[in-house]
């Protein structure tokens, strides 16, 4: 890689890297584990950036095979346990660390609810606005199983108990108007 | 306004990633990586033709725990102190690496420590035999008082303490330094002698697989040792200390950690089942 090559491989990750972080915590449900996949993707691009056609399609279908590859090494291992809260309130180091904002816990725990292909096409087609089409394209999928599984996930995460009321169709709750005017 | 079930989950999906940001410099770091195995590749190819000859003293190495001369794999250090100033460099550098030392001799412990350089967090497993534990140990200065934390978790038994050690009083000594303090397995006396430059080159050879280069220290300590250095990143392979009959060998590895596995030592984890027990009282073992 010469040195325009370099920087235009720094422009793309200043501009992709926190969408690809987060699709990888929205997939993996653990930061550490995101940034270290978005790490080893990034490093797969870099080390092939001359030959790479789209590189911002590259880095999800990479990002996707590795998260699924990391979820069946993850699940031939002993599960690990987080200290609970009231471990941890009365601690000075409670203050550490990264503060989840309010609304994060409650997502990953409904999108626990969703089977890994869900997942995968909840959030590429939600949170990453790709198309039926492109999502089929990176999850090797026909558009026709990306629509039935997106509707079926969807409608699950609308009953999940941890989001109650945020799916709400009355228009009063603040919480719900609060979202969709952050996200526009 | 209307609220399909559909932009209500995207407004979820980004309100609740939107403070996740990729940390500055991570595409530079990436480049830098990759330039660098690219240069250690070349090394490696550059090495081929000598490590035919380089095998046969392998086994020699493996057995008496002392790597063999020969001039077949000549390093490119040549000098003591470009050996010993190279050495202060590669401790300084431990940052960017777990460290694990193996004691070799029968029950002997391997530790295994990754030691966060931003914080001097750490996490520290030993295991002897089939037993083994992992400590983490966590440090906070609140209000100008050190607050040192150790959590462990004890694989044998299944139960899992933590325990603050110091919760009162200033802090002594200052911030903890950067680089041989995270080492935390070479004998201070190394150290000081590698700074002073007082070590003389006892052979070049094999060890773990590594062209290294033998140093011993140029005075008594009370126990003859030797140190024997990576011929290229001049970072300790092996220590061998001896007295009193008895004869100690301990090999070193160096593994390189990515920013996240460094992060994760801040995180102490228990696995499930693990029961919550006291700590154990001052002076109990």
């Amino acid at each position: 890689m010469n040195k325009e090559q370099g920087r235009a491989f720094e422009t793309f990750v200043k501009a992709e890297g926190d969408s690809l972080l987060r699709i990888a915590v929205l997939m993996a449900s653990d930061r550490q584990l995101a940034e270290d996949v978005v790490q080893r993707t990034l490093e797969r691009l870099a080390a092939r950036w001359e030959r790479v056609g789209s590189p911002k399609a590259f880095c999800r279908r990479v990002l996707m095979n590795l998260l699924a590859d990391d979820a069946r090494a993850a699940a031939r291992r002993p599960r690990e346990q987080p200290f609970s809260p009231a471990y941890e309130n009365p601690d000075p180091f409670a203050q550490d660390g990264l503060r989840a904002v309010e609304l994060r816990p409650a997502l990953l725990g409904a999108l626990e609810s969703l089977t890994p292909h869900q997942r995968a096409i909840v959030v590429l087609r939600y949170f990453d606005d790709r198309s039926d089409a492109e999502v089929s394209v990176a999850l090797g999928v026909s558009v026709g199983t990306v629509k039935s599984t997106a509707s079926r996930a969807v409608a699950r995460l609308r009953a999940h108990p941890s989001l109650a009321g945020l799916f709400s169709p009355d228009d009063s709750s603040s919480l719900t108007r609060g979202i969709l005017h952050a996200h526009h | 306004m209307p609220t399909t079930d559909e932009e209500v989950l995207r407004g979820i999906l980004h309100a609740s990633t939107g403070d996740l940001e990729l940390a500055p410099g991570s595409a530079r770091a990436i480049l830098t990586r990759q330039r660098r195995r690219r240069r250690a590749a070349r090394g490696l190819l550059a090495g081929v033709p000598a490590a035919g000859l380089a095998a046969g003293g392998l086994a020699v190495a493996a057995h008496t725990g002392t790597a063999p001369a020969t001039s077949a794999h000549r390093p490119s250090i040549e000098t003591v102190a470009s050996v010993t100033r190279q050495v202060e460099a590669a401790l300084g550098n431990a940052d960017g690496y777990i460290i694990q030392t193996t004691d070799t001799q029968p029950g002997g412990a391997t530790f295994t420590t990754d030691t966060d350089p931003a914080t001097f967090n750490s996490r520290q497993t030993v295991t002897v035999g089939s037993d083994r534990s992992v400590t983490w140990s966590q440090f906070k200065d609140v209000a100008n008082t050190l607050h040192v934390r150790n959590t462990v978790a004890d694989y044998q038994s299944h139960t899992w303490f933590a325990v603050n050690l110091q919760a009162t009083g200033p802090m002594a000594g200052g911030e903890p330094k950067k680089g041989t303090d995270a080492f935390g397995g070479l004998p201070a006396w190394i150290e000081q002698d590698i700074k002073e430059g007082r070590l003389s080159i006892v052979g070049r050879g094999q060890v773990n697989g590594h062209n290294a280069v033998g140093l011993r220290p140029a005075r008594e300590h009370g126990v003859f040792t030797e140190i024997w250095v990576d011929a290229r990143t001049c970072q300790p392979l092996r220590l061998i200390m001896a007295g009193a009959g008895a004869r100690k060998v301990t090999n070193i590895t160096w593994i390189p950690k990515t920013r996240a596995l460094s992060r994760a030592v801040n995180t102490p984890s228990i696995p499930a089942g693990f029961a919550h027990v006291s700590p154990p009282l001052p002076g109990t073992p």
